[in-house]
């Protein structure tokens, strides 16, 4: 390999040369500077293309970790779609840890991206926002509850008397009663909400539909 | 859960039936079974409360009786278009992933399920309608499985008066506000339900007013009789009779009358599903067949 020097100071790294703080050394041609901040080796062209070649089997790999990592449960757990114990239960083993482990990986993906943005080709940069876009969403996806997208929870129940109410006599309701408290939840509208947390009694209950 | 109060929400679904997590702990729960399938809860269960699916008519007549504070949940303006009173003629059109072909029912059939220590019971629900009360033995529990004067409402009870096993027959013939069956098979009062039944009355709505009846009221005065306008009958209470004591039975399962006034049978928690769901996490139930 190439001599080895000290670099006082902030650098700016580009293939061909490499600037420390105080003076711009200029690598020969076919040669270029690597190393930690401060010290620095002049290596070939061939040993930045094995560096290149593994960062970006980095970046490929954490992209496919966390497109997956979301999509794959998300592909499992439909409502018409038939699953399989297995499946399920893989699934859910996924959806439960998706939140950082999208996290981390689109983060990898994204200080690879800064790393490199600036010595790449336009078709590079390219592929690499296209990359970007599907890890960005599964990052945020496997952080957002879709379901209550279709069917919005209750976040705060209000009541009414039963001589109060309006509804039909003919409308069918869940009952529950628990010491002087009755209460009743008209299912046409628990089988929008499909779960109500609720205390009636002192009894914290789940009403479900 | 231990202790601890847990809030859930719905977070995906299982072969048509729901999964919700807890915010607490993040766990994965089984909406039809309350078991805890995935998460740092897993295998524990939550304990299912006694409740009814009735309609609101039946239960704001026993709540108004009854020493409590009753009420109903409001519905969330931002969402009411959403809600639909007939969703279920929608819902029982839609596909389902599973099935169990080989079995005497459909997948869409509405069934009463329960469990008593054992494989689950299932109870058609035209069956039940039909042939309300249902008294049998379970697992070695004498059951009462009836269907309330609006032939939607149902309730499950321990048939049982003093430790003793019980049979229970519906009261009087059907009429008014109390018949809502098209074909019914209500027995009159003291018949073995083993019998024929008599001829099944006409059919009639919940709604349905009870027969007018036309009456000549002769006038006090010399003026010539006229017919006084049709005073529609009181509508007979639904009331269930035992064969032990003949003491008369509410649909609450408590005596209003007889040597057993005041006493309540015991209530078998029991939900109405669809077979094919019920099926899939009761697998070994049986289904009743008169």
């Amino acid at each position: 390999m190439g001599k080895s020097f000290h670099c006082p100071g902030s650098l700016l790294r580009k293939p061909g040369h490499f600037i420390c703080a105080f003076s711009t050394i200029k690598a020969a041609p076919g040669t270029f500077a690597a190393g930690a901040y401060g010290e620095f080796k002049m290596l070939q062209d061939s040993d930045r293309r094995g560096s290149y070649g593994y960062w970006w089997l980095v970046l490929c790999a954490s992209a496919v970790i966390c497109i997956a990592w979301f999509f794959v449960p998300a592909f499992i757990i439909q409502p018409f779609r038939h699953q399989t114990p297995a499946a399920l239960a893989w699934a859910m083993a996924l959806r439960q840890r998706a939140p950082w482990v999208t996290l981390a990986t689109a983060c990898v993906c994204l200080l690879f991206i800064v790393a490199v943005w600036g010595g790449i080709s336009i078709w590079k940069k390219i592929v690499l926002v296209l990359v970007m876009v599907p890890v960005a969403f599964s990052a945020a996806m496997a952080r957002i509850n879709y379901f209550e997208w279709m069917f919005h929870p209750v976040d705060s129940a209000q009541f009414e008397s039963a001589s109060a109410s309006k509804l039909d006599h003919g409308e069918m309701i869940l009952a529950v009663r628990f010491g002087a408290e009755a209460r009743a939840y008209p299912i046409r509208e628990m089988a929008y909400h499909h779960v109500l947390n609720d205390v009636v009694g002192g009894v914290p209950i789940a009403a479900t539909y | 859960m231990n202790g601890r109060v847990l809030h859930f929400y719905l977070a995906g679904i299982n072969n048509q039936n729901f999964l919700m997590r807890d915010k607490e702990t993040g766990t994965w729960w089984q909406q039809i079974t309350g078991k805890a399938i995935s998460g740092p809860l897993r295998g524990a269960s939550l304990e299912l409360v006694l409740s009814d699916e009735l309609t609101f008519g039946e239960w704001k007549s026993e709540v108004s009786d009854a020493p409590v504070v009753a009420e109903v949940l409001k519905e969330v303006p931002k969402y009411a278009k959403e809600y639909d009173s007939n969703w279920e003629p929608g819902v029982s059109k839609l596909p389902v992933v599973i099935s169990f072909p080989g079995t005497p029912l459909k997948s869409r059939d509405v069934v009463v399920g329960l469990e008593m220590d054992g494989p689950g019971r299932a109870y058609p629900w035209d069956t039940l309608v039909k042939e309300s009360p249902v008294v049998e033995r379970v697992q070695g529990t004498p059951l009462l499985i009836a269907v309330g004067p609006d032939g939607k409402s149902f309730r499950v009870f321990v048939s049982r008066i003093d430790g003793k096993d019980a049979e229970f027959f519906l009261k009087g013939e059907p009429g008014g506000a109390s018949e809502v069956k098209s074909e019914s098979s209500v027995k009159s009062e003291g018949d073995p339900k083993s019998q024929p039944n008599p001829a099944p009355p006409p059919p009639a709505t919940p709604a349905a007013a009870p027969a007018a009846t036309a009456s000549a009221t002769p006038s006090a005065t010399a003026q010539p009789a006229v017919a006084s306008p049709a005073t529609p009958a009181a509508p007979k209470p639904w009331l269930m009779l035992d064969a032990t004591t003949a003491s008369e039975w509410n649909f609450q399962g408590c005596a209003v009358s007889g040597p057993s006034q005041g006493k309540c049978l015991d209530r078998v928690p029991a939900l109405k599903d669809y077979w094919f769901d019920w099926r899939n996490y009761h697998p070994d139930t049986t289904i009743y067949k008169h």
